[in-house]
């Protein structure tokens, strides 16, 4: 039963989009094609082998996380300003894309780190550290959704944990910046970052740019599936 | 209706305040089971390392903030536990006092809550951890006193937030202790510090960043407090 | 060149199993929820 304070949107033409479509298809297509050029057609770094084309993934994907995770701060404020049940659909699908995407990156920097760095987990790297610390956010974000059935407050409530979230972010940073750790003397990276040559970075660009497409993608097709749940449970309402 | 004026906030927020007290007092379960919690904690911790290695003393103060933040959630989750019989939380809505009242209110109990307990927990720290009395501890209780100032504004609200779902004792730690970390982080840092006698200046970067992070999330959480009572 | 090669091959693995993975999950909830839709609405018609 939606309650009365969220605005609620004209049924029928909404639900009837697919959720896979062209665009999901076409952005698994790019990221796929743009992984053959990273793996058969760059040349291998000479330090690090093979492992630094674990790169091609880890930074896009890091790219996505924060697209997606932009978009849950976003669309959370717009739900609270205009109550809007598409803006809580955006967010709650954003935020579900994104943890996938923290996920990915969370995943591929310890396998790249360990051989590399000489450590599985680099406190010092603060863009593993703050993924990590979205990565539970997020996680708390959709287990409250999980956990509240009526829709207004799960909108309210999400949006609200969603904008604090984003508040301590910068808390996080500068804390963790402060923070003294050892840097282990990285094994195999020279302090010097290894310079790129032109064909690695047209890989990188065009995998930012394959990465970007499939996160967005991704959030509107988890989008069109929350539109479709919404008309399941409004056709059980009305009966 | 009497033909008093409606208390203004801060009355209202003492009056609520007292109220938590007052049911707290009455049936001091929670207290207790804080209480016992922490000391019991403390104990167990100081078998958990070699101590050829690392001294009790080197030791204390990051099991003072562990134990500090855990037996805050316990303290945290009977604050809106109280309500929840009879929707007690209704007739506090109604009641002509504002919500940043119950807000305010909610966490002046709270913050009461945590120092009472700080107050049996840091001696019990001091003698099991054999720390000699020193100028320290005074700075530490007011790093603490901060540190709890940032846990209840943010306890507070998560708190309210997770008496209405379903998983509310494992939603309370899992929403609370992201926004606990830069406080722990920050006020474990910056006592560290102190209680091995440096001076206070090493240790006000980190207590900068907490009084930020309090100044910041009390007013945030203050903000987004009515909208955990909205209908 | 140091042989990373193992590394190299779990990273894509594992990336390819959560976005693989999630992609699939996606397909399978939207036909789920799809036929539960069009089975409440023929029965509404009925």
């Amino acid at each position: 039963m939606t309650s009365p304070s969220i605005r609620a949107e004209p049924m029928g033409a909404m639900n009837e989009k697919p959720v896979m479509d062209w665009m999901l298809a076409a952005a698994l297509v790019a990221v796929v094609a743009v992984l053959i050029r990273a793996i058969a057609f760059t040349p291998t770094e000479a330090t690090q082998g093979l492992a630094q084309k674990i790169y091609y993934i880890h930074v896009p994907s890091a790219l996505g996380a924060y697209v997606a995770v932009g978009l849950l701060a976003l669309a959370s404020l717009a739900y609270l300003w205009l109550r809007d049940v598409r803006a809580d659909r955006l967010a709650e699908a954003s935020a579900e894309v994104g943890i996938v995407f923290l996920s990915v990156v969370l995943a591929t920097g310890p396998l790249w780190g360990r051989r590399i760095w000489g450590t599985w987990w680099a406190w010092w790297d603060m863009r593993l550290t703050l993924t990590l610390f979205l990565w539970f956010v997020v996680a708390a974000y959709l287990v409250l959704r999980g956990a509240i059935d009526d829709p207004g407050m799960r909108g309210r409530y999400g949006a609200v944990l969603a904008i604090l979230g984003a508040l301590l972010i910068p808390f996080i940073h500068l804390s963790v910046y402060l923070f003294p750790t050892l840097h282990p003397m990285p094994i195999v990276l020279k302090p010097e970052r290894p310079s790129l040559s032109p064909e690695m970075l047209t890989t990188f660009l065009l995998s930012f740019a394959a990465f970007t497409l499939l996160v967005l993608a991704l959030i509107r097709s988890r989008y069109r599936l929350a539109s479709l749940g919404d008309a399941v449970r409004a056709t059980e309402g009305a009966r | 209706m009497t033909d008093r004026n409606p208390p203004g906030v801060l009355a209202a927020a003492w009056l609520v305040a007292r109220k938590d007290l007052t049911i707290e007092l009455r049936t001091r379960t929670a207290f207790l089971a804080s209480t016992v919690f922490a000391v019991l904690a403390l104990a167990i911790f100081y078998f958990t390392w070699d101590q050829s290695v690392v001294t009790a003393a080197d030791r204390a103060p990051g099991v003072l903030w562990v134990v500090l933040t855990f037996s805050a959630l316990i303290g945290l989750q009977r604050s809106f536990c109280v309500e929840e019989h009879d929707r007690a939380i209704d007739a506090l809505i109604a009641a002509p006092i504002g919500r940043e009242s119950i807000y305010i209110g909610k966490a002046l109990a709270n913050v009461i809550f945590l120092v009472a307990l700080q107050v049996i927990a840091i001696p019990a720290l001091v003698v099991f951890y054999n720390l000699p009395i020193g100028r320290w501890i005074g700075w530490v209780t007011l790093i603490i006193v901060l540190a709890i100032v940032g846990i209840v504004a943010v306890g507070t609200l998560f708190a309210a937030m997770a008496v209405n779902t379903r998983f509310a004792e494992l939603l309370l730690p899992m929403l609370s202790l992201p926004f606990f970390v830069p406080i722990l982080l920050n006020g474990a840092q910056a006592s560290t510090r102190v209680i091995a006698g440096r001076p206070l200046a090493e240790a006000w970067p980190w207590l900068r960043i907490l009084i930020g992070f309090d100044m910041v999330f009390a007013v945030a959480c203050a903000l987004a407090f009515p909208l955990m009572l909205d209908e | 060149m140091i042989d990373t090669s193992l590394e190299f091959q779990a990273a894509y693995v594992l990336a390819a199993v959560i976005y693989g993975g999630y992609v699939f999950s996606l397909w399978w909830r939207s036909r789920r929820t799809r036929e539960r839709l069009d089975a409440l609405r023929a029965a509404k018609r009925r």
